[in-house]
């Protein structure tokens, strides 16, 4: 597949992993598309993070990859053949597995991946471990058990438990009344990551906007009249302490500041949710009460300065005109919904303006920015609780997808709206 | 042999520019549209190259897969500082994308119309289709759920009595379902209604007529399978007892949904519902005598779907041309074995 590089160019990434990926036959095809070439997933949850680990090996980072560097690249994957082949036949395995019991919550890639590549690197091909049946199985119920209703159920029982509710709530408004006082701004670098978040995100700034705090500085502005209901964050004057809440249901919840504890521990719960790298129930619960009364009502400085980065990228975006962008990420996010605007004609999508369009679908197409705000605080605040942090370069991923992601629901739902059959919400 | 022009305005590149560097969006009508990484790429429907044009936004991304499409050496030509590309590449992901754009080309535009002799095509084909399609090319897609979005509409159930093909879908379907953890819909299939006989306009009772006009409705007007595409609107100013009424009838595409229109002629708002024993969308409502003095061409008639668009826009006569085009296009897929299951099965 790989013909005529020429000495000295640089070669497409996903050329070579493609042509790579061809060599390991198909013993890796329950890890490829219809078309040969890993699956998406795989790139990003296999090859990605375990096998051309890019962070490490920036010689594999980038769409293009140096001539010299190629033949390394193209042996990194050929040695982990045998591992991800071992990982295909879990996959199979763990997913005859999870048919048998029944179960059809979430994406198996997303679920099983990882694990199955844990398990083959624990037991090799499973064709070589006599219990591999049983692995499967219990792979399967585990994953299960982390996700699904034991781990609800254990929450509703912590939070209702009487003797518990009396002490959660007097943490809940000591930890308002403690809030810290404003601190003034620290100088501003927010526009200038922003003008290369895209393109080359530099890890001293961003390190630079956590460490002077301007992420907590930047929440100062959401104890004003209106100002985080302007950003959707809540549909009250001001934010108020949450209640500790004693139900959740995925449907119809608030915006994200007028959220329960339950509700935003459950929100989580039913999104990703691992284990290993989440704490036990009654410290998230506690954890969950501080955070909110924290700036942005998030933990962790650097997921602030993403919110305030969002807010300043999502600016003057909206229907019919657009603002002279005030950096490059802000004009990248109106190009997008500037692309957007085509491809709506071009899938004969109905106007947002017209007689059907509920109201509250066309204010958040007409103003993208709370929408935005909402979901972008949801990721932030997904992550923090598996304790993912994010780094310079993972920034711009984030507030260019949880946009593209918003987007694509408001297609989705105005598509809806015109098919009798309805579709599933 | 596919040649493209290649534009670059500051960070975008643009493969088939209008020269010198100007975007070349084929009208949204003839455009079956890719949602690439870093890219959209675009086929116009009545051009028969099999290499698409592109808006590049962000070459970084697109870097990745763009050789899939234009090969290797044009793939780079256009990502550095080439200003016309050539290629031949085949490739079976090209191919693929290629065919998903034409299915969600299809979904949206495909111009069913007894006048034309062109029937509906099934949805739940063209989706099932488009499913299949979206997961060879998932990994050069912008959505990183694509597939999940497009099995998420997926029903497999009508394919399986369908020829050409269809069980052997319906079961890669299901399977592709489960590896996305997507419960693919399962409904009983709906008793398609009969095609009506072709319905010639103008066949009601026409007593006394002052005045009557017509006019082709506009497509970006009223959702896909609605209007037939190839009949126009008519009107008809009457007297009767208690004035003067004007009655608008709109022919329907085959198969059509019951979703109301409204018929605009110089300021009166007719609104106009489907009659399924005539096979017309079909108004009535008074008219003030002014409008037997206002000259012929104000007299205009606009017909759109409240539900689909504002009516605030007139339409534009100059929209019209390819149409005319994308129905004989459209009659050709309809016998050509390299069609999609949906077109060879309608």
């Amino acid at each position: 597949m790989v013909q005529g590089i020429a000495a000295g160019a640089a070669v497409p990434r996903g050329m070579l992993i493609a042509d790579a990926w061809s060599q390991l036959g198909d013993d890796v095809a329950p890890l490829s598309n219809a078309s040969g070439r890993p699956l998406a997933r795989t790139v990003k949850l296999l090859l990605d993070p375990l096998v051309l680990r890019p962070n490490l090996n920036p010689r594999f980072a980038g769409g293009l990859i140096g001539v010299e560097h190629v033949d390394d690249l193209r042996r990194a994957v050929a040695d982990a053949g045998p591992a991800l082949a071992a990982t295909a036949a879990w996959f199979q395995l763990v997913k005859r597995a999870r048919r048998r019991a029944g179960v059809t919550e979430g994406n198996p890639q997303d679920l099983y991946f990882q694990r199955c590549f844990e398990l083959a690197h624990l037991h090799g091909d499973p064709a070589d471990a006599p219990d591999a049946e049983a692995i499967a199985a219990a792979t399967v119920a585990e994953v299960r058990a982390e996700r699904g209703e034991v781990t609800v159920d254990r929450l509703r029982r912590f939070m209702t438990d009487p003797d518990q509710v009396v002490r959660l709530a007097g943490l809940l408004q000591r930890a308002w009344d403690d809030r810290p006082a404003p601190r003034p701004a620290p100088h501003d670098g927010l526009t200038a990551f922003l003008d290369t978040c895209a393109t080359a995100p530099s890890d001293a700034q961003w390190n630079a906007l956590a460490a002077n705090g301007v992420g907590s500085a930047e929440a100062v502005e959401l104890d004003e009249p209106r100002v985080a209901r302007g950003y959707g964050l809540t549909a009250r004057e001001r934010p108020e302490p949450p209640q500790l809440g004693d139900r959740a249901s995925k449907k119809a919840l608030p915006p994200p500041f007028d959220r329960s504890i339950m509700e935003r521990l459950f929100a989580a719960f039913t999104s990703v949710f691992q284990r290993e790298s989440m704490a036990d129930i009654p410290s998230m619960v506690v954890g969950e009460i501080h955070r909110s009364a924290a700036a942005w009502q998030l933990a962790d400085e650097p997921s602030r300065v993403a919110m305030a980065l969002g807010r300043d990228a999502s600016t003057g975006i909206g229907y019919g005109g657009q603002a002279t962008p005030a950096s490059d990420a802000n004009a990248r996010l109106m190009a997008r919904y500037a692309r957007e605007a085509y491809v709506h004609a071009v899938q004969r999508r109905p106007d947002p303006e017209s007689a059907m369009v509920p109201d509250d679908l066309r204010r958040e197409i007409m103003d993208v920015q709370e929408p935005y705000l909402r979901r972008l605080w949801a990721r932030l605040h997904g992550r923090e609780l598996r304790g993912e942090t994010t780094a310079a370069g993972d920034v711009w991923d984030l507030l260019d997808g949880v946009f593209r992601s918003v987007l694509l629901d408001q297609r989705d739902r105005l598509r809806r709206l015109l098919e009798r059959d309805g579709g599933r919400p | 042999m596919t040649e493209f022009p290649i534009g670059r305005v500051r960070e975008v590149v643009i493969v088939g520019a209008a020269p010198p560097h100007q975007l070349n969006r084929p009208h949204p009508e003839r455009t079956a549209l890719v949602e690439a990484r870093g890219a959209l790429l675009y086929w116009d429907v009545l051009d028969s190259r099999a290499h698409p044009a592109a808006e590049i936004h962000d070459p970084g991304l697109a870097a990745d897969w763009l050789w899939e499409i234009y090969g290797h050496d044009a793939a780079t030509a256009i990502l550095t500082d080439a200003d016309a590309i050539a290629t031949e590449w085949d490739s079976p992901v090209l191919d693929a994308a290629r065919r998903l754009a034409h299915l969600r080309w299809a979904e949206a535009w495909w111009p069913s119309s007894h006048a034309a002799g062109l029937p509906a095509l099934d949805r739940g084909l063209l989706r099932a289709e488009a499913a299949w399609r979206t997961a060879a090319v998932e990994h050069l897609l912008d959505d990183d759920e694509a597939v999940e979005r497009a099995l998420a509409d997926t029903d497999p159930t009508p394919l399986f009595d369908t020829a050409h093909g269809g069980g052997e879908l319906a079961a890669a379907l299901t399977a592709l379902a489960e590896d996305y953890g997507i419960e693919l819909r399962r409904e009983p299939a709906q008793l398609r209604r009969e095609d009506w006989a072709l319905a010639a306009g103008g066949d009601h009772p026409v007593d006394i007529a002052l005045a009557s006009g017509g006019a082709p409705v506009d497509w970006a007007h009223v959702p896909q399978g609605l209007v037939d595409a190839a009949a126009g609107a008519t009107w008809i100013l009457r007297r009767q007892p208690a004035g003067l009424a004007v009655t608008v009838t709109v022919p329907a595409a085959p198969e059509a949904a019951d979703l109301p229109l409204t018929a605009r002629i110089a300021d009166i708002d007719v609104p106009l519902r489907l009659n399924p024993e005539t096979g017309h969308f079909l108004g009535e409502a008074e008219a003030p005598q002014a409008l037997l003095l206002l000259p012929a061409d104000q007299r205009t008639l606009h017909v759109f779907a409240p539900d689909f668009t504002t009516g605030d826009d007139p339409p534009d006569p100059a929209d019209a041309p390819h149409r005319a085009a994308l129905i004989e296009y459209a009659r050709s897929r309809l016998g050509d074995p390299d069609a999609s299951l949906a077109e060879r099965t309608a």
